[in-house]
């Protein structure tokens, strides 16, 4: 992505006769507690923190970003855009959220290549712009298991006016990656998501809006290879060993991610009355691999505007696909005398819950715009975790196994500043 | 002495009542006076301004302006347009914006900035009083009609 960088600005010294270079930005301070000893709160997947009862936290919800726009000619246009987020690790690569060319022949078609934002669900082009929108956060119930951010590739976007309706479609195409961890894990790894196609259709008039995305991609991980090699050898060595674990290997190969396919959907709309916005999502994941299991999630959230104030009320729901291993048939007292058995039975439990998230939140809320420019946001979530468990809760012991019955409640209260410059 | 007195209170009452003319007038939307458009729908307005589809109905691109130092025009404007509060239409431009999508509208500082503008810009299209419209350039769109 640096040399994708150095290409732009090279780019637009050969295009550029008189630079017209645009700078502003912007920025959340925020901070987050709650009253849980035992479910940590964290903004998504990709954090290593955690957030407990008499924690007052700034590190989840604080961000700064800065933009440039290069306008070259009418045609074509640079965007480079860097964020800070405590990122697990700060560098160019991490900080770099947009570096791209635009090239716009025609108000009806835009053609942009390099790092754009990843258009996957309704807010994922614009989490952490937190002035954008009306809550103190994005709903973890959608957003919280998606810490991807941006998608290195290309895109077509057409747009046409149709009476008093706005019509556009974006094709897009590319790979990213993106830290993912769970289990208070002081590790967050890269996950990379390769072969990206996505279609991101939007309807707006001048009251309404209703969008929907649909993004197939294959997951690009060996980081459960090891474990199919040794189900294997043991499938292989141990006697008996299909007896005390059915299907060991079969069970193995599901679960492998590498070039595996996801499909990743979302249908959207707001309904803007007069003093009142309605907005809602509705998503589903959809996988081949066991390791990610499929989701269904949705949020609906209304939102009462009286002048500079605004009064919000949300309901969020997430649902994972489960698969309970221990009724698959596998002989524990059996597997417990086979030399690294229960080695491989933790890591696959591991594995099947890495990306559990089952949940209902309801949030009230207050935004106060107290400048053109400038947010206080207030907002108190309560979540309920239900059967199935959610590692979207970071436990208060480092890589403590998974719980499937560690439901419980947790009230988050979330106070920020959010501003653009 | 009535006389006088009769003739200050008359020229202050009429220049009271131009100041308010001037101020209270309507805002109308401005193209260059060769530009093919002759008329806007309100949604057209609501796509140029907000991002959507920035180009006149005959598909040329467009190049919208927005007011810098005059907030209370500008606040005057989105609320007619789009019933919003400044800070919205700030919130809604910061996520077009920072997500890469579209650029908002360039800015000059006053009305005089923009019709210099508008008259060098030949698919600029700008709001202004309708008492600031001069020969260069021509309303395409009316709130009040």
């Amino acid at each position: 992505m640096t040399k994708c960088v150095f290409l732009l600005l090279l780019v637009s010294n050969f295009v550029l006769a008189a630079p017209d270079v645009r700078v502003s930005g912007f920025g959340t301070i925020g901070v987050v507690t709650t009253d849980s000893d035992e479910l940590g709160y964290r903004a998504d997947f990709s954090k290593t923190g955690s957030v407990f009862k008499n924690d007052f936290d700034f590190a989840e919800s604080t961000n700064l970003g800065i933009q440039f726009d290069i306008i070259a000619t009418n045609e074509i246009d640079i965007v480079v855009q860097a964020i800070y987020r405590d990122q697990q690790e700060l560098n160019l690569k991490s900080a770099l959220n947009l570096a791209f060319i635009r090239y716009s022949p025609n108000a009806n078609w835009s053609f942009r290549f390099g790092r754009t934002a990843y258009d996957l669900f309704l807010l994922t082009e614009y989490r952490d712009i937190g002035y954008a929108y009306t809550w103190a956060h994005v709903p973890s119930e959608i957003y919280g298991i998606l810490p991807h951010r941006y998608l290195d590739g290309v895109d077509l976007t057409y747009s046409k006016p149709l009476g008093d309706l706005t019509f556009s479609a974006k094709l897009f195409y590319g790979k990213n990656e993106f830290a993912v961890t769970a289990f208070s894990s002081p590790d967050a790894p890269p996950f990379r998501f390769d072969n990206i196609v996505g279609l991101a259709l939007d309807f707006q008039s001048i009251n309404w809006d209703i969008a929907v995305n649909h993004t197939q991609l294959k997951f690009d991980s060996k980081a459960i290879k090891p474990l199919i090699a040794g189900l294997t050898q043991l499938n292989a060595l141990v006697p008996n060993f299909s007896v005390i674990w059915p299907n060991a290997v079969d069970f193995a190969n599901a679960a492998d991610l590498d070039n595996k396919k996801g499909t990743y959907t979302s249908l959207s709309g707001q309904y803007r009355f007069n003093k009142v916005t309605l907005i809602s999502e509705l998503a589903k994941i959809k996988t081949d691999t066991l390791s990610v299991q499929g989701l269904k999630s949705g949020y609906l959230s209304g939102i009462y505007h009286t002048n500079a104030h605004n009064f919000f009320a949300s309901i969020a729901f997430s649902q994972s696909e489960k698969f309970d291993l221990d009724s698959s048939g596998i002989i524990l007292p059996a597997l417990e005398q086979v030399p690294s058995g229960m080695e491989a039975y933790n890591a696959s439990k591991l594995l099947l819950n890495y990306y559990s998230l089952n949940q209902k939140t309801v949030s009230i809320g207050w935004r106060w715009d107290f400048d053109q420019n400038m947010s206080f946001k207030l907002q108190l979530d309560h979540t309920r975790i239900d059967d199935g468990a959610s590692t979207f809760w970071q436990p208060p012991t480092e890589n403590e196994m998974p719980d499937n019955d560690r439901t419980g409640h947790v009230n988050v209260l979330f106070a920020n500043v959010s501003f653009l410059y | 002495m009535l006389q006088l007195t009769l003739l200050k209170t008359m020229i202050l009452m009429g220049g009271l009542s131009f100041t308010t003319f001037v101020t209270s007038s309507e805002l109308v939307l401005v193209v260059h006076k060769d530009n093919p458009t002759s008329i806007l729908s309100r949604s057209q307005v609501i796509d140029l301004y907000m991002g959507k589809y920035v180009a006149f109905p005959d598909g040329s691109k467009a190049v919208p302006v927005d007011i810098e130092g005059d907030l209370e025009v500008r606040t005057k404007f989105y609320d007619s347009l789009v019933g919003m509060s400044l800070a919205r239409v700030n919130a809604y431009w910061s996520k077009v914006k920072f997500s890469g999508r579209a650029r908002p509208p360039t800015q000059q500082k006053d009305e005089k900035a923009i019709l210099v503008f508008v008259k060098q810009t030949e698919n600029a299209i700008a709001y202004i009083h309708e008492s600031s419209v001069t020969e260069d350039v021509k309303v395409v769109y009316r709130f009040y009609e």
